[in-house]
């Protein structure tokens, strides 16, 4: 079985396994990273989100040889109960979710909006957010949520 | 003979071509494809044409991904191009300082070589600063309009109009003989592009995709980047 070596959460990996699988397969089965959630299945809601490099993927259609060398970041790694990233720390704070199935996916767009754009506009959160569908229809108030943790990052 | 598949802008052709002989040793494969105006290569994917690997602007690639053409995580960034000036080779040069001189320049000049204003980068961008500059009308017999950059720098070249001048991206004036790069354009009136390059969901050789992906980008090409034109 051939083997694809990427870096999980600054965690240094070999993962034997058919290099067309999907990255999102590798984390939720082989891994145990269940973060990122499977929603479609089809690179449509967003739910699958990981951060790949600095740019926000669908881990359900990435395949995992598209990984090779590369950071991969899931929810896992953006913050923990103990010390939540600032974007957690916003969505808690405006109550942006409801049943928070979309919200492991959001979360890393958003981060990833933050990392090559520290001071988003509203629209330019909306524009990032696009992609990703929330059934509950929480978007409003995580379009808040971003911008509040954008300010609480500029602050320091 | 195996070949990796390429749609690329003309802005990359200068560079991948600088890259042929290493990649060849590294992996056995030789480049094949095409190389034009941005919007004509990612529509020619779209109709299906078989490709491994493309390089086009960052805007452009993030649609095709979004479209699920590209695969996104492959993405990565190959450098920024400069939109820039050119003369024929022994032709003296134009050097503009600022919009007024531009606009002197081009109206001074008899032919100015371009390509696509539709479909490229370099040329959508030339369509603009002439309306930018008022001149649209003016200057639209003196345009002299190719597919591509590689193809009005050519004609550039050969062309016996009394002063001609060209506009396409720097990259491909360096690659082209016979021209001469004359300077970015002047403040307000500039143009830096990032090009990038993806592996397409179909791709028949992904691996060696990667591999290209790795030499268009590593650390070890800056060299090579620069001297095909990019500015970082
Ligand atoms: S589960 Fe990946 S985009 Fe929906
Ligand atoms: S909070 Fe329920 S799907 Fe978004």
């Amino acid at each position: 079985m051939p083997s694809v070596r990427f870096r999980l959460n600054g965690v240094e990996l070999d993962v034997d396994a058919d290099p067309d699988r999907s990255l999102l397969d590798i984390l939720r089965g082989q891994l145990g990273v269940t973060g990122p959630h499977f929603g479609c299945g089809a690179g449509e809601c967003g739910a699958c989100n990981v951060i790949v490099g600095d740019r926000a993927v669908t881990a359900c259609d990435t395949p995992l040889w598209s990984v090779a060398d590369k950071d991969v970041t899931t929810i896992e790694g953006l913050g923990t109960s103990e010390r939540p990233h600032p974007l957690q720390r916003a969505f808690i704070a405006e109550q942006a979710l409801q049943c928070g199935y979309c919200v492991s996916g959001i979360l890393m767009s958003a981060a990833a909006l933050l990392r090559r754009n520290p001071s988003p506009t509203s629209r330019e959160v909306k524009e990032a957010l696009d992609r990703n569908l929330c059934r509950c229809g929480s978007h409003q108030r995580m379009v808040r949520a971003v911008l509040r943790a954008a300010e609480e990052m500029a602050a320091g | 003979m195996n070949s990796l598949n390429i749609l690329s802008g003309g802005a990359a052709q200068g560079l991948v071509g600088s890259l042929t002989q290493a990649f060849k040793a590294q992996t056995g494969f030789d480049i094949a494809g095409e190389f034009g105006a941005v919007g004509l290569m990612a529509d020619k994917l779209r109709k299906g044409a078989s490709a491994d690997i493309v390089i086009l602007t960052a805007a452009l690639l993030a649609r095709l991904a979004e479209e699920k053409l590209v695969v996104a995580a492959s993405i990565a960034d190959v450098g920024l191009v400069e939109t820039a000036l050119a003369v024929r080779a022994g032709d003296p040069p134009v050097t503009v300082r600022d919009a007024v001189g531009l606009r002197e320049a081009i109206l001074a000049s008899d032919a100015v070589f371009v390509p696509d204003t539709k479909a490229s980068t370099a040329g959508i961008h030339v369509a603009n600063v002439l309306q930018q500059l008022g001149i649209s009308d003016q200057a639209a017999d003196r345009l002299r309009i190719f597919p591509n950059g590689a193809t009005a720098m050519r004609e550039l070249a050969a062309s016996d109009a009394r002063r001609p001048i060209g506009c396409t991206q720097s990259t491909e004036i360096i690659s082209t003989k016979g021209v001469t790069l004359s300077g970015s354009l002047p403040p307000g009136c500039e143009l830096a592009t990032m090009y990038t390059a993806g592996i397409t969901t179909a791709a028949a050789h992904p691996q060696q995709a990667q591999e290209l992906i790795g030499l268009l980008t590593g650390a070890d090409q800056r060299e090579q980047r620069k001297r095909a034109g990019f500015v970082s």
